[in-house]
């Protein structure tokens, strides 16, 4: 690193540690630049520079719910820049947080909750018989839950597990170092940290399913991941903990950081909590409304829920549109039944955009001199990235509380305003469900960094809101991802991403890699595998067709096409275009295309497609020279399985104006009809030939290309149009 | 005379030999068929006990046998063959091809709850869902088909005298218009063929 873009770190970081927070109010307090300096004094200069550096987004590893004050800040501060520095979770609490209905008459008292270590319960009140009785409370809660959501098969009693793993000897003044004191506490056997997992789970209520999770200890991959504990971090707790202070919520991401689960969390929290109230949980797409409202009563049902789920009384789980004839099918359906005004259907002049911004025009006239009801108390939308601002300011005037809106970071990958959007009140920076290494080299592939000319290019900022670490080196980015806990237990070198190069035909390939991975993965069932194929051509129904049939006379699953039955089925293996998997997770995920095309909306669902699953992607894609496919790519993958990084040349400012104007992706704001206007327009066709143009467009299924596709559409087929 | 023979897999059956009881039943069971028809399948190891036939000769019928029961349904397509006698293309005799895509699209429509509901395709031409447009045209068509439906059943557990003899014919699918001809003996496959094929020389009723 040479000095001046030491400088330009230093320059960035105070700016950076001293803006207020935006993630929650317990951290505005906290100066952890400072703090920093006060402990790791082992620390060397340069590393404190760059850890520093990323403090802003190291929030994830440390949560607080406890006041502050003289007699604690300094060791809370401590604990937070330990967090901070060696990446491990640290949660200080002063009551537990899963059952808001328990109360504690002792609040000097921190209990600090760190994967892998001893749950400490620290006195700093010095009070011997209200410290004891706080603890006894706290246990017998504790002990409470545990045997409401099953965990007691598990861990056991309070009396079992108190002795192993609950120490509360320790005074705050005897703690010399904070790594002494996790030193202190560190745990050694598997099986006690497997059951500690478990009870910081009850602490936060980040509740797992007892039933995945299991009593022993995983042994293969799969199993590893599968029933790896998970905790909510710092961020999340926040999320679900937090009360509002206005009324719409924005929560953003990349895919995979979990926006949906948190969203359920918080649904459980306001239907329970707020008996009269009414909820509308909406996403744009029917296929993943359908699987949330399968998701809601198991859900309801694990987090032991007591109230009957009133379907269309109090809850409401639909897509964002619905059809005329049913008023419950659709959240904008309802909203118009609700209110008696005018339902618009789709056709090539109505988009959804306009429909809204028709029924707020029309609700705000029908109410313009009397009371307004609200449709809903509470709204959900979640994938928000699907819609446009006149869906959240309609579902801003019909909700009477809050709306929570939770949705990607950009639409796509070549969203032209990933920073200058809103700023979320949430910002997600860890991808939770895909290994590092597969999101960094997906996000590569897609944003065509490893080509010669680049497709995008996002600036440090951008890369640091999408979870990035940067360090900027002779014009190099060094891009690197924080390691997940769900990972944790895999080894190191595990290749979360692979290449497959096809040079037989495309379906034995497939069948052959399904045995490899059933060889490597005993326990995998069908549905643990996704098939996608990327490509929007005909033939890929074709190879659907085929692999259908090899499937079952070659491996006996059963199959299940998500284009036909729109939905997951149990012990099936799914196969799907890239239009039905919005929202689905898979451990395996296999891409299959013909060819790497440069146009923006397949680069999205390249990148989308790849970040599906939990262990491992495979792309299949033929051994020739027309695949585009090359050693460059290859290369770039290498490294990043090996060194966890990519090294990637900052593009000059001539190249980046060219990226960026090559570039209007505006997916799904706008109709067909409204697309090809505008490429009528810039392309000056004459009007007396738009008509079979756009026939020409509707015979070639192309009512949901973007623009830059049906502009090439348009332009090569005009030269043949006769009068 | 264009005949094309298909294997069906053991773990097909289901979607060929099943009850038809409605027009959607003979949809399902034609688009699979179209699909059947249009992939290439090899058998492999795999034990064969059943499979369907397509013959073209002015007529056009579908097939189907497994041991001794057999049925044959319209199948009014143009089909085109290769030289090695694969099929390569079908499509509606006003155009409409049936490919991957558009039986996929077909079935996504059939199998959807709302159509399970309510058996229209009224809400399906106006819910913006991408593949389902190439579907709705060929549904459209199918419905005007006559299905002519025919099955040969020999059955011993319901015999029952004249009223249900062993071997018999059961002609159309719905309830309010099946009728069965009696048979004096059981028949063969190709019997039951040549029985519907207009060029071969008739049977007669001798009763």
């Amino acid at each position: 690193m040479n000095i001046s873009n030491k400088l330009k770190l230093c320059a960035s970081c105070p700016a950076r540690t001293q803006s207020p927070e935006p993630l929650g109010v317990t951290l505005k307090t906290t100066q952890p630049q400072q703090t920093k300096s006060k402990t790791d004094d082992k620390i060397p200069t340069q590393k404190i520079i760059k850890e520093n550096n990323k403090t802003y987004k190291m929030s994830s590893y440390f949560f607080l719910q406890a006041e502050k004050n003289p007699a604690n800040a300094d060791f809370i501060e401590r604990l937070q820049a330990y967090a901070d520095s060696q990446k491990n979770l640290v949660y200080v609490l002063n009551r537990p947080l899963t059952d808001q209905k328990y109360s504690y008459n002792y609040s000097q008292s921190l209990i600090v909750l760190s994967p892998k270590n001893k749950i400490a319960i620290i006195d700093y009140g010095n009070k011997d018989e209200p410290f004891e009785n706080f603890i006894e409370d706290v246990l017998e809660d504790i002990g409470s839950i545990s045997d409401k959501y099953l965990y007691k098969e598990v861990i056991g009693r309070p009396r079992q597990w108190r002795k192993s793993l609950i120490e509360s000897e320790i005074k705050i003044p005897d703690i010399k170092s904070i790594d002494d004191l996790f030193s202190s506490l560190a745990l050694n056997d598997e099986g006690d940290k497997k059951k500690l997992d478990l009870l910081i789970s009850l602490f936060i209520g980040s509740i797992n399913d007892i039933y995945r999770v299991k009593e022993e200890v995983p042994i293969t991959a799969l199993d590893k991941v599968k029933q790896k504990i998970q905790l909510f971090d710092g961020d999340q707790t926040r999320f679900v903990y937090q009360k509002p202070d206005k009324k719409k919520i924005r929560i953003q991401g990349l895919s995979g950081t979990g926006k949906t689960e948190l969203l359920l969390h918080k649904l459980k929290d306001l239907y329970v909590s707020d008996n009269s109230s009414t909820i509308c949980f909406t996403c744009h797409n029917k296929i993943l409304s359908d699987s949330l409202k399968k998701r809601i009563p198991s859900f309801f049902n694990f987090m032991k829920v007591e109230q009957q789920i009133e379907w269309e009384k109090r809850l409401w789980c639909v897509n964002a549109w619905g059809s005329g004839s049913t008023p419950n099918s659709g959240a904008y359906r309802y909203i118009c039944a609700f209110y008696s005004i005018p339902f618009y259907r789709y056709s090539y002049q109505m988009s959804f955009s306009k429909a809204c911004k028709l029924a707020i025009d029309d609700i705000k006239a029908k109410y313009s001199d009397g009371e307004m009801k609200s449709a809903f108390t509470y709204m959900f939308i979640d994938e928000s990235q699907d819609f446009d601002d006149n869906f959240f300011d309609l579902c801003e005037l019909v909700t009477e509380k809050n709306v929570y809106v939770a949705g990607d970071i950009f639409q796509s990958i070549f969203d032209e305003t990933i920073s200058s959007s809103i700023q979320p009140d949430f910002l997600l920076g860890k991808c939770y469900r895909t290994d590092p290494k597969t999101l960094m080299f997906a996000h590569g592939l897609g944003m065509g960094l490893f080509e010669k000319n680049k497709l995008r290019w996002l600036e440090e900022k951008e890369w640091k809101d999408c979870g990035y670490n940067v360090i900027v080196e002779d014009g190099d980015y060094i891009l690197s991802r924080e390691p997940l806990r769900r990972f944790e237990d895999l080894d190191d070198d595990f290749e979360s991403i692979k290449i497959v190069e096809i040079d037989k035909n495309y379906s034995d390939t497939v069948i052959q890699l399904i045995q490899e991975i059933r060889v490597e993965n005993e326990t995998v069932q069908p549905e643990d595998i996704g098939i996608i194929l990327l490509d929007t051509e005909k033939n890929i129904y074709e190879l659907a067709d085929t692999l259908e049939i090899k499937i079952q006379q070659k491996i006996g699953w059963s199959v299940n096409k998500a284009y036909e039955t729109k939905e997951k089925q149990p012990n099936t293996i799914l196969i799907s275009n890239r239009n039905n998997v919005k929202g689905l997770e898979f451990p395996f995920v296999i891409c299959i295309t013909r060819a790497i095309k440069s146009s923006s909306s397949y680069r999205n669902s390249l990148y989308t497609m790849l970040t599906r699953s939990f262990i491992k992607s495979f792309l299949l894609i033929p051994d020739n020279n027309r695949s585009g496919l090359t050693e460059t790519m290859k290369t770039a993958l290498n490294e990043i399985v090996k060194n966890k990084e990519m090294v990637i040349q900052e593009p000059s400012e001539k190249e980046k104006i060219k990226i960026n104007t090559s570039f209007e992706y505006r997916l799904k704001k706008e109709s067909h009809f409204e697309l090809m206007m505008e490429v009528f327009k810039r392309l000056k066709v004459d009007k007396k030939y738009h008509d079979k143009l756009f026939q020409a467009t509707q015979q070639f299924d192309m009512g949901e290309s973007d623009k830059e596709t049906l502009t090439e559409f348009v332009r090569d087929n005009l030269k043949y149009i006769k009068d | 005379m264009k005949v094309v023979v298909k294997d069906i897999l053991p773990f097909q059956e289901h979607l060929f030999f099943f009850a038809i009881r409605d027009k959607i039943d003979y949809t399902r069971l034609l688009v699979y068929s179209a699909r059947q028809l249009l992939l290439e399948i090899e058998a492999g190891e795999t034990n064969v006990s059943s499979n369907m036939k397509l013959i073209v000769d002015k007529m056009s019928r579908l097939f189907f046998f497994k041991n001794n029961k057999y049925f044959s349904v319209s199948f009014p397509f143009t089909t085109t063959i290769d030289n090695k006698n694969n099929v390569v293309e079908l499509t509606t005799y006003t155009g409409k091809r049936l490919d991957s895509q558009s039986i996929s699209a077909v079935i996504s429509i059939i199998d959807s709850e709302q159509f399970k509901l309510n058996p229209s395709l009224i809400d399906f031409y106006i819910e913006p869902n991408g593949i389902e447009s190439s579907g709705l045209l060929l549904l459209e068509e199918i419905f005007q088909f006559e299905p002519s439906y025919i099955r040969y059943d020999n059955d011993p557990d319901n015999e029952k005298g004249k009223l249900h003899p062993l071997n018999h014919l059961d002609i159309n699918y719905s309830q309010y218009s099946t009728f069965k001809f009696g048979l004096p003996k059981e028949i063969t496959s190709d019997y039951f063929e040549n029985l519907q094929n207009i060029r071969t020389d008739c049977s007669f009723v001798t009763d």
